[in-house]
């Protein structure tokens, strides 16, 4: 039944959006139709979709892994910043070379880096019990000002005014182009490969399975032997590399240079992303599908419906708002019952 | 009053029941409520027999024998436990405990005082106690949840295995029932076929790597048949079944693993006397292949009927085991309180906890 | 303001390379010049997304019948920009602002790949294929309030919160002292960085700290109200710099000059509505059709300074007084600018040294 919640709260959503196109003075269902439909109208927007999606789905795959094992990693956006770090690194050292190992390396260090960056949560976590979602949290912050010290500092580019950016990033550490006229990159291909292999794995192998246990009983868990230690790890780990190398697609794709707000929140998102998407990799492509569409919706509100870009936020919140509420509702069922009179309370103590 | 006696001793029950005699006998009404046919035929005048959420039978239980009452109760007659023969072979030790002392980590907790046992093949231990007086961390500990230090406190079939989680302990051959079906020996929300797989995951189960889910499938049916678990088959949710179907899956799932040392706490808990008698079943027939068995409960009438030896928990800690031919109510019961030869405070070995 | 002479201003362009300029299509009969403007921020009631739209309600207000704007604003991502510009260009907008330097990248990009519509850039660095570029002499404005803070000052000390140590940021607050030390040479200007555009805290604390080292002038390069109230609270004079906040900041603004587009995007459209649009580089400081405006003074400021400072405008915008004329020091002491020469207009664009007086160092090496 929980797999209807997300489809319920989309349904609930366009109902409220209906009711605000209307009172905003607009034809509310042409309105949801172009708000909806617009952003898929060409091929060029089509890649811009799949290029916003994909690493909101590889990140929200990553953390999902964790999720479900109960290890609350709110630190994809810091691992992110670390793989734009440590990929920029390579990009900027090796990329002029031309060499064709420098996308894969590209990609193997941002990994490392979001790992790395994650490590330190699990092993705060495994050796202190110390709480994953503050010290991963907190370590975005950490992330965010040692990027900003590169790129005001020894990153930036010479011929760039002193402003805080790096060089451009020489062909050959950038994502090739896989739709001909649009920004559509390999990244999507990454993204979707991610979502293959983590649903291998997850339902197939036994960690999957360990980790679902974890998540669910963590007595459970004791009892058949499965190690808790070994999910945080594997958890924090797993959403780190996930989020390195979506930090390395957004500079190798359509920054094509380093800047100091180099995450555009994606971290956060994913989070959202992952939840809407049930935890399951199939699920998580629609939702960061669906999220991707809420994004480009609301430039369209904008530029052609005349309603502020904030609607977009207020799409995404009633979203999740209700996905909540449905879930609540299909779980729980509610009974309306007159007010106990007083003097049955009384005599019911 | 609804299963009163299944924390005390029995010399509390037979000074519970001549309370509830005397008021009784001052007119007050007393309905009771207990699965313990002996308990209803002891105290009862008139006993009204449910099954499946419906009304049976009513009887003068002083008058019924108890097996017409269980008859009633489940609806056909109870197979009578046919104690199969341990195995000829010579014993040997397959699970020894020496030495061991825990403190709790829960504050509510009770800390396990050198405890010292062995169980050899073919055996059933019963451990007897009024409960919480440290079976629960027992158990933990014997089953891997908890680990210790020192590795040689705890022995499988020779191997120093008191460091070991639980997964690896079950690869030694020793399984597990936790008191607790739900949300430990089993996960409410998962079908059973996946309850399988939370014990049932060793390399039998896999293809490189891969969960041969066939297997466990295949498996968790012959959990259901052979233990007779009914509701709904492999794909049942584990908290759509009752209690005893539960306990009966759970139990299968430990027993069909053939496990050379099976640790059980509280088998047929809030289980139908039917299922109870096919449980006690499988355990005896267990020990026959050969397997050490050693049972937590907290019903002496069980453990007396299981047993071939039975050492009673006190305050943590463990009284020397009596053989199957000293088996006495009053010297166990007494046992229960504490008492055995060196004396411990009273108050503390008596302390019950409604955890 | 509409009274634009075309020629001062191109002397800037034609320095830059000027590249053909590709004519539109003439719009039909009655087909109203689109254009597209993008925000990266929300529009306030004041700072620098309401100066962008200020230049764009000009336009509106300028060609009621001729120009229709479509605007987004809150477009933070530097990843969102380029697609946002490709779409408004493909759904028919003939002229399309970028509104700050973070899109001059994605607009070099864009521009040449759409030839059917024209680009625009503020803050950009030089013209491209297909895109203009306007930026403001801010160091016009900063030079006059200079002024007015050199002979105002008590201590002789004035405070300069920094954004960020860019150019821009940096030749404002040289050009700040040299108009300083053109009245006053006793005068030395504190300098403390907060590493942000808008962030109200830390621009708070900065001037309590500039407060607490003798300041008793503060200006500063983030431009909002904040550091105004911050400096009317401890007591001191502020000044409005790329912004007049005298609504908010009534008794504590001592002088401001606001950031004035209107020109630039009227000129444009201009431009394209006759088929005459080229890609050029416009750099404007005073004067009519320029991006810089002196704003407001408060009633306290002596009649005198106000006419020192009125007569060195007119020599800026005559052309007679440039605020980076040698000689100049910097920070050692050492020449930079020798005595008979000026700094031309991109070594003014890339400035990255203090002059002499200031005290204070570059965050970042």
């Amino acid at each position: 039944m929980l797999w209807l919640s997300p489809l319920l709260a989309i349904a609930l959503t366009s109902v409220v959006a209906l009711v605000i196109f209307a009172a905003a003075g607009r034809d509310p269902f042409s309105s949801l139709v172009r708000f909806l439909f617009s952003p898929l109208g060409d091929l060029y927007s089509f890649g811009e979709l799949l290029i916003k999606a994909a690493p909101l789905i590889l990140i929200a795959v990553g953390l999902s892994v964790g999720f479900r094992a109960g290890v609350w990693n709110i630190g994809a956006e810091g691992q992110l910043v670390l793989g734009v770090i440590f990929g920029g690194w390579v990009a900027l050292n090796y990329g002029p070379s031309g060499a064709p190992w420098v996308l894969p390396a590209m990609l193997l260090a941002g990994a490392i880096g979001g790992a790395f960056w994650a490590a330190g949560p699990a092993f705060l976590k495994t050796r202190f019990n110390a709480n994953e979602i503050l010290t991963s949290l907190m370590l975005n912050y950490v992330a965010a000002l040692w990027l900003s010290y590169l790129v005001f500092g020894p990153w930036r580019d010479p011929m760039g005014f002193n402003f805080p950016q790096s060089e451009p990033l020489a062909p050959a550490a950038l994502f090739p182009i896989i739709i001909e006229g649009t920004r559509a990159n390999i990244g999507i291909i990454v993204a979707l490969l991610t979502v293959a292999l983590s649903w291998v794995v997850l339902s197939r192998r036994l960690v999957g399975f360990e980790l679902k246990v974890t998540g669910l009983s963590a007595p459970a868990a004791r009892y058949a032997g499965f190690s808790a230690r070994r999910a945080v790890w594997i958890g924090m780990l797993t959403g780190g590399v996930a989020a390195g190398i979506a930090g390395v697609g957004e500079i190798a794709g359509p920054l094509a240079q380093i800047f100091p707000t180099a995450s555009p929140g994606y971290g956060y998102a994913a989070i959202i992303v992952a939840f809407l998407g049930r935890l399951h990799p199939v699920g998580i492509v629609f939702s960061g599908l669906l999220m991707s569409l809420l994004y480009l919706s609301g430039d369209v509100a904008q530029m052609s419906l005349g309603l502020p870009s904030a609607i977009t936020g207020l799409f995404q919140g009633m979203l999740l708002f209700f996905m909540l509420a449905a879930d609540v509702l299909i779980r729980y069922r509610v009974r309306w019952r007159r007010a106990v009179p007083a003097l049955a309370l009384e005599a019911a103590r | 009053m609804d299963e009163p006696t299944s924390v005390l001793t029995p010399q509390a029950v037979e000074s519970l029941f001549v309370t509830l005699r005397k008021l009784a006998a001052d007119g007050c009404s007393i309905l009771y409520i207990s699965h313990k046919l002996e308990e209803i035929r002891a105290l009862c005048e008139s006993a009204t027999i449910m099954r499946a959420g419906k009304v049976t039978g009513n009887c003068d239980p002083r008058r019924e024998s108890a097996s017409a009452m269980a008859r009633m109760m489940i609806g056909a007659d109870i197979q009578a436990i046919r104690p199969a023969r341990p195995a000829a072979e010579a014993r040997r030790e397959r699970l020894a405990v020496r030495g061991l002392t825990l403190k709790a980590s829960d504050i509510f907790g009770t800390d396990l005082r050198d405890i010292s046992f062995s169980v050899s093949s073919g055996e059933i231990l019963g451990i007897a106690g009024v409960s919480g007086n440290g079976q629960q961390e027992l158990l933990a500990v014997l089953s891997g949840e908890t680990t210790l230090a020192s590795a040689e406190t705890i022995n499988i079939d020779g191997k120093p295995a008191a460091r070991l989680d639980a997964r690896q302990r079950r690869a030694l051959g020793l399984c597990s029932v936790p008191e607790d079906r739900l949300g430990r020996g089993a996960i409410p929300s998962l079908p059973l076929t996946e309850n399988a797989l939370l014990t049932f995951n060793r390399d039998e189960v896999l293809r490189a790597g891969f969960i041969r889910f066939d297997t466990v499938r295949d498996f968790a049916e012959r959990c259901i048949q052979q233990f007779g678990v009914l509701g709904g088959g492999p794909d049942a949710l584990a908290d759509s079944l009752s209690g005893g179907n539960l306990q009966k899956f759970i139990v299968g799932r430990e027993v069909l693993q053939e496990p050379g040392v099976l640790v059980v706490a509280q088998p047929t808990w809030g289980v139908d006397v039917g299922a109870a008698v096919a449980i006690r079943q499988a355990l005896l027939d267990l020990r026959a292949r050969g397997a050490a068995v050693l049972v937590i409960s907290e019903e002496l009438d069980e453990l007396m009927e299981l047993a071939d030896r039975i050492a009673v928990m006190a305050g943590g800690k463990l009284s020397p085991p009596i053989p199957r031919s000293e088996f006495d109510r009053e010297a166990i019961g007494l046992a229960m309180t504490g008492r055995w030869e060196a004396p411990v405070p009273t108050t503390e070995a008596a302390r019950v906890h409604s955890t | 303001m509409n009274n634009i002479s075309r020629r001062g201003f191109m002397k800037g362009a034609a320095a830059t390379t000027l590249l053909a300029g590709t004519s539109l299509p003439v719009l039909a009969q009655g087909e109203k010049l689109r254009v597209g403007v993008i925000h990266m921020g929300a529009i306030s009631d004041t700072g620098w997304e309401y100066f962008q739209a200020q230049a764009w309600r000009a336009l509106q207000a300028e060609f009621p019948d001729q120009v229709e704007v479509t605007v987004l604003e809150n477009i933070a991502q530097i990843q969102d920009g380029e697609r946002l510009f490709r779409q408004l260009a493909t759904q028919g907008h003939r002229l399309l602002f970028g509104t700050t330097f973070s899109h001059y990248a994605s607009l070099r990009k864009l521009a040449p790949t759409l030839p059917n519509s024209h680009f625009e850039c503020c803050a950009g660095i030089e013209a491209g294929d297909n895109l203009g570029v306007f930026e403001a002499k801010h160091h016009e404005g900063t030079y006059l309030t200079g002024i007015a803070a050199g002979r105002t000052t008590k201590s002789n000390i004035l405070g300069w919160v920094g954004a960020f140590p860019v150019p821009q940021v940096i030749y404002s607050l040289n050009a700040f002292m040299l108009g300083a030390r053109s009245v006053n040479p006793d005068v030395v200007l504190k300098v403390v960085w907060v590493n942000a555009w808008v962030d109200p805290a830390k621009e708070r604390d900065a001037v309590a700290a500039l407060v607490a080292q003798g300041a008793d002038v503060i200006s500063g390069s983030p431009n909002t109200p904040v550091q105004g109230l911050a400096a009317e609270e401890h007591g001191v004079w502020a000044i409005g710099s790329t912004g007049d906040f005298s609504a908010y900041v009534q008794r504590g603004q001592l002088v401001s000059f606001e950031l004035d587009w209107s020109a630039a995007h009227i000129e444009a459209a201009r431009a394209v509505l006759d088929g005459t649009w080229t890609p050029t580089a416009r750099w404007r400081g005073l004067g009519p059709g320029g991006f810089v405006k002196m704003t407001t003074a408060s009633p306290e400021l002596p009649a005198s300074v106000a006419a020192e400072m009125a007569a060195a405008e007119a020599a800026i915008v005559a052309g007679t007084l440039n605020p980076f004329a040698g000689p100049l020091k910097n920070q050692a002491g050492v020449e930079q600018v020798a005595a008979g020469t000026t700094m031309t207009e991109d070594e003014i664009k890339g400035m990255t040294w203090l002059v002499e007086g200031v005290q204070g160092t570059l965050p970042t090496g």
